[in-house]
């Protein structure tokens, strides 16, 4: 039973003394932009804040691919230092969405599996914020069950003819590229992981066809992606063929207990609490708060602090090579439905009916409205992570 | 001078030994059956072994070592439901420490907070549901009017006649209202040592609340391991296994609050203006306690609800102690009002700056 208890969650991390400056000058940054009203903070800004001259400005300063290898283009950093400029920036709801998927996931992708060529050819751009991913792996008929995908490989001289269909993808259509996982050769059997490769696919190529996918707050942000007869030649494998699926899945701890999981709704958060201390007098310590907002403030900062929490222990275990499987996939169950819960909160204390595209509260908390359904189902559905930590505490 | 973890995981099986061996259901049963409302024999054995002063400094009486140890201590006892005032004792010795006054010998406990007027005026204050007060020595410690700070020791034999008024929480631990006499002693300590002595307090009832929570996940996976029905075990319904994720994750929240709140202290930050891991550890440990008690009940079926079944010795502690040093509502309004204080006005630090403090 002792083995249960120790491999639920990793220890708590402190974070190293550091990154207080670090910080500090993140939120210098972030101040400067917001008063010159480069951007307005917004929920869910790392899925549809794309603003191409933002990631370049940060990337400027050093904040994306901190984690990439200086002789990469990068800047030689620690998962922690990352970590603490990517919560300053979704904090702040900074319009973060361009270059997300390359610097969180492509980058270690390609650190881990690319040949020299592949990342001489991306991770320079990646870090300087000029390039652009994509996710190619879900389908339309392999959302959860991933292993389903169809998208198919056929071997020709040189390299693969892909055909099939990528989903959901978003920011395709700025995208410069995008990682498939393309089935290159038979299931054995049962075996569906067998077979499956990751291949890096330019867009802007003939074969490549790319149709919007509305969503229902009106915005586009996902996209259909039709591979008809891609070429990709062998340079652009990654890793190993038939080795997809372990590849494809090495990363998920991260993608899944990231700050990214509890801090989608935080800027509307912190507009709540603006309101409530100017209803309070903006008094010097918040004793005039109504009490109901208080309790409910209260209780939402306090998970919020200790979902943040396990968050880092996570991101400390992986640091250190560890696979904490079961606590970030309870982080993303348990951030995420906070996520909404601040939502509730917030539309429950403020005197104020949501309003798509106004300015202000309204806007802000109707877009966190329409935007609240993806939460608990991108990143693999919060049901299907519940089989995976079910499957860790030995149920299975 | 800090452990290594491979001496704090040592410490902990150690304990944990130690615990499973004394603490089992009927023992911890009995105690809560019996007038002296503890086990003695459980206490004079870990007393030998030093574990019941870890944190407080040799020099005072206690065992050495640091508050991230004596954290330990207490998640061990709140898993095991440790029919003694281990972790109180953990917590007064400290307090006793900072004061600057060497540590009696014997179970200790810490009062709650009370108003102390000065020297010999300790008389006719009422210390309410002190843990264990009945056979520990009780560490009470307040402030008067003027904002200078007194601590009285009250040992149990020390009691006048018709004292304590004896008490019991939900899981039949000792909760006793003593008066302090007309000459109670007390000495002037330094300021701020009332707001450490609440902080302890509060810090180790949700350290206790996290061990009994994951006692808690232990049992219920077990159980529902080795039940079958319909031919297979019930953790084998996708149900069952979606309940024990929820429950692994309120597990989960309130290990990382209670574990973060620990080292904060432990790391000994001064407090500044930033979210207070206590405050907010209490707050999440009391709101999940529920929770997490709620759906071992639910998996264990009928057989859960029993006296001979061992998991009410285990819920009625998540039950009892989710009320004691701070409920969800208190903490959830204290912290609440500390979150509009910090983004309010010109001179808040802001909602992101007070809440990413530690």
């Amino acid at each position: 039973m002792n083995t249960q208890r120790d491999a639920l969650l990793p220890p708590v991390v402190s974070l190293p003394p550091g990154t207080g400056e670090l910080r500090s000058s993140v939120r210098a940054f972030l101040t400067a932009e917001l008063t010159a009203g480069r951007f307005v903070p917004a929920c869910d800004a790392w899925l549809s804040g794309w603003d191409e001259s933002f990631s370049r400005r940060l990337a400027a300063h050093g904040w994306i691919g901190m984690t990439i290898p200086v002789e990469y283009g990068g800047h030689g950093r620690s998962a922690l230092d990352r970590y603490v400029v990517i919560e300053e920036l979704l904090a702040a709801g900074a319009p973060v969405a361009a270059h997300w998927v390359s610097d969180r996931q492509v980058a270690p992708n390609l650190l881990r599996f690319g040949t020299e060529e592949l990342q001489q050819r991306y991770l320079p751009a990646i870090a300087r914020g000029e390039c652009y991913f994509a996710i190619g792996l879900s389908e339309p008929e392999a959302g959860s069950d991933l292993a389903a995908v169809r998208t198919a490989g056929t071997r020709v001289d040189g390299g693969w003819l892909v055909s099939g269909v990528k989903v959901w993808t978003s920011g395709a259509h700025h995208a410069h590229a995008l990682i498939a996982l393309v089935r290159t050769s038979a299931p054995e059997g049962r075996q569906r992981h067998v077979g499956l490769s990751q291949l890096l696919i330019e867009l802007d190529q003939p074969g490549v066809s790319i149709r919007p996918i509305v969503s229902m707050t009106g915005e586009h942000h996902f996209n259909e992606v039709v591979f008809g007869e891609v070429f990709v030649p062998d340079a652009q494998v990654v890793g190993t063929i038939g080795d997809g699926w372990a590849q494809a899945t090495s990363e998920l701890a991260y993608e899944r207990s990231g700050p990214e999981r509890l801090l989608s709704t935080f800027a509307l958060l912190d507009a709540l609490a603006g309101q409530l201390a100017r209803a309070a007098g903006d008094g010097a310590d918040g004793a005039d708060v109504d009490a109901r907002a208080a309790e409910a403030l209260g209780r939402v900062t306090s998970r919020l602090w200790a979902c943040r929490q396990m968050s880092l222990a996570v991101a400390g275990a992986l640091a250190a090579g560890q696979a904490p499987e079961i606590a970030a996939a309870l982080v993303k169950d348990v951030g995420t439905q906070l996520e909404n819960e601040i939502i509730e909160v917030a539309r429950t204390l403020a005197a104020t009916e949501p309003e798509p595209g106004a300015a202000g509260y309204a806007g802000l908390l109707a877009h966190a409205v329409l935007h609240a359904p993806g939460f608990t189902i991108r990143g693999g559905t919060n049901e299907i992570l519940r089989t995976v930590v079910a499957r860790g505490l030995g149920l299975r | 001078m800090s452990t290594t973890d491979a001496e704090r995981e040592l410490l902990r099986e150690t304990v944990g030994q130690l615990l499973a061996e004394h603490c089992t259901p009927e023992r911890v049963a009995a105690a809560a059956g019996s007038e002296a409302g503890w086990d003695a024999a459980t206490w004079q054995v870990l007393q030998e072994t030093g574990l019941t002063l870890v944190g407080s400094p040799e020099e005072r009486g206690g065992s050495g070592g640091d508050l991230s140890e004596a954290a330990d201590i207490a998640v061990a006892a709140g898993a095991a439901a440790a029919p003694v005032p281990l972790a109180e004792t953990l917590a007064a010795g400290m307090v006793l420490a900072r004061a600057g006054l060497d540590i009696p010998a014997g179970p200790l406990t810490l009062a709650g907070a009370v108003s102390l007027a000065g020297a010999g005026r300790g008389g006719g204050r009422v210390l309410t549901r002190v843990p264990y007060g009945r056979v520990a020595t009780v560490v009470a410690v307040g402030a008067g009017a003027d904002g200078r700070e007194w601590l009285a020791v009250v040992p149990p034999e020390q009691l006048p006649p018709g004292q304590p008024r004896a008490g019991r929480n939900l899981a039949g631990e000792p909760r006793d209202d003593i008066e302090l006499g007309p000459d109670a002693p007390v000495r002037e300590v330094a300021a701020g040592t009332a707001e450490y002595a609440g902080r302890l307090r509060r810090l180790f009832r949700s350290l206790l609340i996290a061990g009994a929570a994951q006692r808690a996940l232990e049992l219920t996976i077990t159980y529902v391991t080795e039940r079958e029905q319909f031919g297979r075990p019930l953790g084998k319904m996708p149900v069952v296994q979606a309940e024990l994720a929820r429950m692994a994750g309120e597990v989960a929240v309130i290990s990382a609050a209670t574990q973060a709140a620990a080292a904060d202290l432990a790391g000994g930050k001064p407090g500044g203006a930033g979210i207070s891991p206590v405050l907010a550890a209490k707050a999440q440990a009391s709101a999940g306690a529920g929770t997490v008690a709620a759906i071992a009940h639910q998996l264990h079926g009928a057989i859960g609800t029993t006296s001979e079944h061992r998991l009410r010795l285990t819920t009625t502690r998540l039950w009892a102690w989710r009320e004691e040093d701070g409920t969800a509502a208190e903490c959830f309004a204290a912290l609440g009002r500390e979150a509009v204080a910090a983004a309010g006005g010109p001179a808040g630090p802001g909602l992101w700056p007070w809440l990413s403090r530690s």
